[in-house]
């Protein structure tokens, strides 16, 4: 035990102590920018979104409940059955998304739908031959299905983070840039102020390669716990974006982690030369 | 016991091989498990919330997103006084676990237990919040007005409702009819301490659109076994 204290000079604890915290700068530095660049980035929601089945899952949930609607309003199953267009559903979603991370209000504008159900109603009521029409019952129904609707394309639980976003993008931007130079300045002090430039490089190496086997380990925890399979949603469509995001985050993790590892074992590969030349 | 000096080259190339397995292996896992003590540290008190949130988004089984519904009913011959309560498979939400019937009046439908969308895409069901028959109380069972219960517009006071379900037959009989609002809370009484039928739809029948307006039809039992044993 003497021998171990003996050998940790005040120096070696200094190193210690900067060689950690580069690590969790690193660690949280890469944690936020997995963070900028998905939940508070407007595009990787789009494209998660086109990359996944949600689209499709989505018209047929709206369609099952506007058949639902249809059901208790005297109109046949079959009224609804293609009814639903995938392309304006993408469109809404679409502008919804924008509004979204523009901090614009997330009313949805459902006149297209409005139009197209109008539409399909005066031609059921003519090719049905139905001549008794009360005007404020099929309103109330037009109501509920423009409701039933506009509900579908708002993306759950997601207005509920809005203001979080909008006020902390910039935030996080910030973040970044300050962990990543707190991180230089370290890795710079590390170096200048060792008189052996191989032993800087072998701290700078321990501080990457953890940090990096820490985003490793982290999701593949999560994936391996299955979490990610039992979340509780009813909607498919919602489960399957929600999975899909989940998965690509931790993806990204995983993506970052292995660049990180790669970086230092090149840093160990430099470490062992310098100290070959040192030698000599 | 004093520990002996490497002295032949392959101890000593042994120890060097050993130091560097140290370094490039054993402080990075070190480190990471200090990584790991720390950042939970820190991050344990913000996302606390979060976590036990989030777990209520948790289930024990993957969701399954199958449109057809469990069905637990198997014909009984029981149309005796009573059943006992722990013969009694009590139905869950959206699960079908039995019949109804009015003969001669177009109406034959699976009863379901719960009134959302799967028991009314299917047949008619029992609203969750009132009982399922032998209970001596009230069961306010709905359906949609242009298919399993638009045959609700030919019954005649008289008429018999016929109900099967696993544990036992029932009949009842149609007293009266009425029309009301939707919201008009006096049409049934979910407190009842007789067991009556009350059957309701959307009203007028076959027409367009939602209506405001619901069609009544109310039975009295006049057989089926009373489940015992309920409160033991």
């Amino acid at each position: 035990m003497k021998k171990i204290f003996k050998k940790l000079s005040i120096k070696k604890v200094l190193y210690a102590i900067l060689t950690f915290i580069l690590a969790l700068c690193l660690v949280f530095g890469s944690l936020i920018t997995v963070l900028r660049i998905t939940f508070f980035n407007a595009n990787f929601l789009s494209d998660t979104l086109n990359s996944s089945q949600y689209y499709k899952d989505l018209c047929v949930e709206i369609t099952d409940n506007l058949t639902d609607l249809g059901d208790a309003s005297g109109l046949d199953k079959s009224f609804f059955e293609g009814f639903v267009s995938e392309v304006l559903v993408r469109e809404d979603v679409q502008t919804y998304i924008t509004n979204f991370y523009e901090g614009k209000p997330l009313k949805i504008n459902t006149s297209k739908f409005d139009e197209s159900l109008q539409n399909a109603l005066t031609k059921y009521i003519k090719t049905h031959h139905i001549k008794n029409v009360n005007e404020e019952n099929l309103e109330y129904f037009s109501a509920k299905a423009s409701k039933i609707y506009s509900n579908s394309i708002k993306i759950k639980y997601f207005s509920a983070i809005q203001d979080l976003i909008i006020n902390n993008a910039g935030l996080l931007t910030v973040l970044i840039v300050i962990l990543a130079l707190i991180s230089a300045a370290i890795c710079v002090i590390l170096i200048a102020t060792n008189e052996w430039k191989h032993k800087a490089l072998r701290y700078i190496y321990t501080a990457i390669s953890s940090a990096g086997l820490f985003l490793l380990i982290l999701p593949i925890c999560i994936f391996a716990s299955g979490v990610i399979e039992h979340i509780a949603i009813l909607s498919r469509s919602l489960s399957d974006m929600y999975t899909s995001i989940l998965s690509t985050v931790l993806s990204d993790m995983i993506v970052i982690s292995i660049v990180l590892i790669v970086v230092a074992v090149a840093i160990w590969v430099i470490h062992i030369r310098v100290r070959k030349k040192s030698a000599v | 016991m004093k520990k002996s000096k490497p002295n032949t080259r392959a101890q000593k190339r042994r120890k060097k091989f050993l130091k560097g397995l140290r370094r490039f292996l054993l402080m990075p896992v070190l480190t990471c498990l200090l990584l790991f003590v720390v950042v939970f540290g820190i991050t344990t008190p913000f996302l606390s919330d979060f976590f036990s949130i989030g777990s209520m988004f948790l289930q024990d089984n993957e969701s399954s997103y199958s449109r057809t519904y469990e069905n637990i009913f198997s014909p009984s011959d029981n149309s005796g006084d009573t059943v006992d309560a722990e013969d009694v498979d009590y139905p869950s939400i959206d699960k079908q676990f039995g019949t109804l019937e009015i003969k001669n009046r177009g109406v034959d439908a699976k009863l379901f237990f719960g009134d959302g969308y799967v028991p009314l895409r299917n047949g008619v069901g029992v609203y969750a919040g009132s009982f399922i028959p032998g209970y001596g109380k009230t069961i306010l069972v709905s359906g949609h007005n242009n298919t399993y219960f638009n045959g609700l517009k030919n019954v005649k006071t008289g008429d018999i409702v016929k109900i099967r379900t696993s544990y036992g037959n029932y009949e009842y009989q149609i007293n009266k009819t009425r029309i009301a609002d939707a919201n008009d809370k006096s049409t049934y009484d979910l407190g009842a301490n007789e067991e009556n039928l009350v059957m309701y739809t959307c009203y007028p029948f076959d027409e367009l659109g939602l209506t405001e307006q619901r069609f009544f039809v109310y039975a009295d039992k006049i057989s089926g076994p009373e489940i015992v044993g309920i409160y033991e």
